[in-house]
Formats: structure tokens, C-alpha cells, sequence
């Protein structure tokens, strides 16, 4: 083989290599910049902070919380309708729920539930607050809890458990 | 002899210079590919979307947030105006900065909530009010 000949074999290794370096750098790019922003935890974070304002005012528990059922969207002012994409309008992307225990504060021991049935949303959304659904393909659920007063002084302590589902437009 | 030694020397550079230019070619491609990935209007009107519905679902009624969207006006398209960029319908925010599309993002937030922009500063006003309090 004469010396223009390897010169050419030479521009055509090259040229793969090129190729193949190129096809890197755009699939990287492509999956970097196609995937959208996740801002779900932030969601349902700002969600359970709305429930909690709610509830409790200066660590008093609002009465009508311990009484009797309640619309939480109405009290809370929330709405949970979402954009007509996806299919999204079916079933709310949303889930709320809210528990109410007892707290003795000598003895440290929780009661049992006031059951107000205090949840509103998605109920098909809760079984992802299990550990096995922790990867961010699935909805994103934030549980926590905070102690508070009643107007009589007894001790409470409220679970709420806020799950945001939009998963189509938060993952690729 | 003579000829034919200045016609093979004539296409080795022949030869070169298609190599860088093809090569030249190839790597403007490839830098145009990813800047059209970095500055595009998409992503921006997500990004947008996204951080005005948290932000109202985070506000309490009586709040005034100014919203800086410099990066916006820098690269929106020419034939829209700063105002209509952003609005609001019902529980959403919906994002516009190109005639191709724009990008829609719904929040939880009930209470009263208005946004107006301001291009002399290159902000949005996000007002937050209650329910039947404006």
C-alpha cells in the first residue's frame, strides 16, 4: 500500500473516532438538558407547610381540626386542579392526610387517632410512601409531624403526609 | 516526471485542506448543537414556570414578591412584549417566551393571586391576596 493510500485510512479512523466522540458529547447534552427540573419535593414540602399553617396558629390547634370533618381544600384554601395534559384531569395529582393523635406529655405515650377522616386527593397516591417507592420515577411523598396545644392546653401531636404526583412533566 | 510530481504535491494539500475543513465543519456543528441546547427558550419557560407556582404556593395572603426575569427579556423572541409573558389562568402560570410555544405549570395555591410585569426593571410582581379580599 502507497503512503497516500494509509493517509486515507488514517482520515477515516479519524473520522469515526470524531463520530463517536460527537455522539457522546449529544446524547450527554441531550440528557442532561431533556431532562426537566424536578421541583416536586419542593411541592409537596410548600404543601405540607400550607396544611400545617393551617392547623395550627401559634401552636394552637385550630378546634374545628379536632372536632369534626372538614373540607380541607376550603379550609386550607387550596385547589387541586391541574393543567389538561397527560391526562392529568382524571385523578388529582394531589394527596393529603392528616392525623391527629393524643400526646400525654408526662408519660410521653400517643393515644389513638382522632379520626376526622382529614384527607383529601389521590387516595391511589398514599402506598407510595413506602420505602420501595423512593426513586424519583415515582410520586414524591414528604411525611412529617409536629406537636401542638388545644385551646384547653392538652398536648396533640399531627402527622400530615402530602404527595405530589406529576410525575410526566418532573421526570423524563 | 517534473508534472507529475507538482500534480501529487498539489493534491496532498488538495487532500489537507478538505480533511480541517471537513473537521472545521464537524466541530461547528457540534458547538452550534449545544448552544442552541443552552439557550433555549424551552427550557427557560420551565424553568420560569416552575419557580412562579412555588413561589405562590409558598406565599401567604398579603404578599408582594418581586421576581427578577432579566434572563428572560435578554432572549425572549422580538415580537413579544415583556408584560405578556407570564400569566395566569386560573390555578396555573403560563410561560411564553418564543412564538413556538410556551410552558404551563399548575399551583395548589387558592388564594387570590395577580401577576404584573414591569420592563422598565425587568421584574414580575406576584401579588398574593385572600379570597374576596381584593
Amino acid at each position: 500500500m502507497n503512503k497516500l493510500g494509509d493517509g486515507k485510512i488514517v482520515s477515516l479512523y479519524w473520522f469515526l473516532i470524531l463520530f463517536l466522540v460527537a455522539a457522546g458529547v449529544v446524547y450527554m447534552v441531550a440528557l442532561f438538558y431533556g431532562n426537566p427540573y424536578d421541583v416536586r419535593y419542593s411541592e409537596s414540602r410548600a404543601l405540607s407547610n400550607r396544611i400545617a399553617n393551617c392547623i395550627s396558629v401559634g401552636g394552637v390547634i385550630e378546634k374545628s381540626f379536632l372536632e369534626g370533618e372538614i373540607n380541607l381544600l376550603e379550609k386550607c384554601n387550596l385547589n387541586f386542579d391541574v393543567e389538561e395534559s397527560y391526562g392529568w384531569t382524571g385523578e388529582s395529582e394531589y394527596y393529603i392526610k392528616v392525623e391527629i393523635f393524643p400526646y400525654n406529655l408526662d408519660t410521653y405515650v400517643i393515644g389513638s387517632e382522632i379520626t376526622n377522616n382529614l384527607e383529601v386527593g389521590n387516595v391511589n397516591l398514599q402506598d407510595y410512601c413506602k420505602e420501595e417507592f423512593s426513586s424519583s420515577n415515582f410520586p414524591v411523598c414528604d411525611e412529617r409531624g409536629f406537636y401542638g396545644l388545644g385551646d384547653d392546653g392538652s398536648s396533640y401531636l399531627v402527622n400530615v403526609v402530602s404527595i405530589v404526583r406529576k410525575t410526566e412533566k418532573n421526570v423524563q | 516526471m517534473k508534472l507529475r510530481k507538482i500534480s501529487r504535491k498539489g493534491n496532498i494539500l488538495t487532500e489537507n485542506l478538505v480533511f480541517i475543513m471537513l473537521n472545521l465543519i464537524f466541530l461547528i456543528i457540534l458547538i452550534l448543537f449545544l448552544f442552541s441546547k443552552i439557550e433555549s427558550t424551552a427550557l427557560l419557560e420551565e424553568k420560569y414556570a416552575k419557580q412562579i407556582a412555588l413561589i405562590i404556593d409558598s406565599a401567604e395572603p398579603g404578599m408582594i414578591i418581586e421576581f427578577k426575569m432579566e434572563e428572560a427579556f435578554d432572549k425572549m423572541d422580538k415580537g413579544i412584549n415583556f408584560e405578556d409573558i407570564v400569566w395566569k389562568e386560573e390555578n396555573q402560570v403560563h410561560v411564553k417566551l418564543s412564538d413556538k410555544g410556551e410552558y404551563v405549570y399548575s399551583f395548589f395555591n387558592d388564594n387570590e393571586v395577580t401577576i404584573n410585569g414591569d420592563e422598565s426593571k425587568k421584574i414580575y410582581i406576584i401579588t398574593i391576596d385572600k379570597v374576596g379580599e381584593k
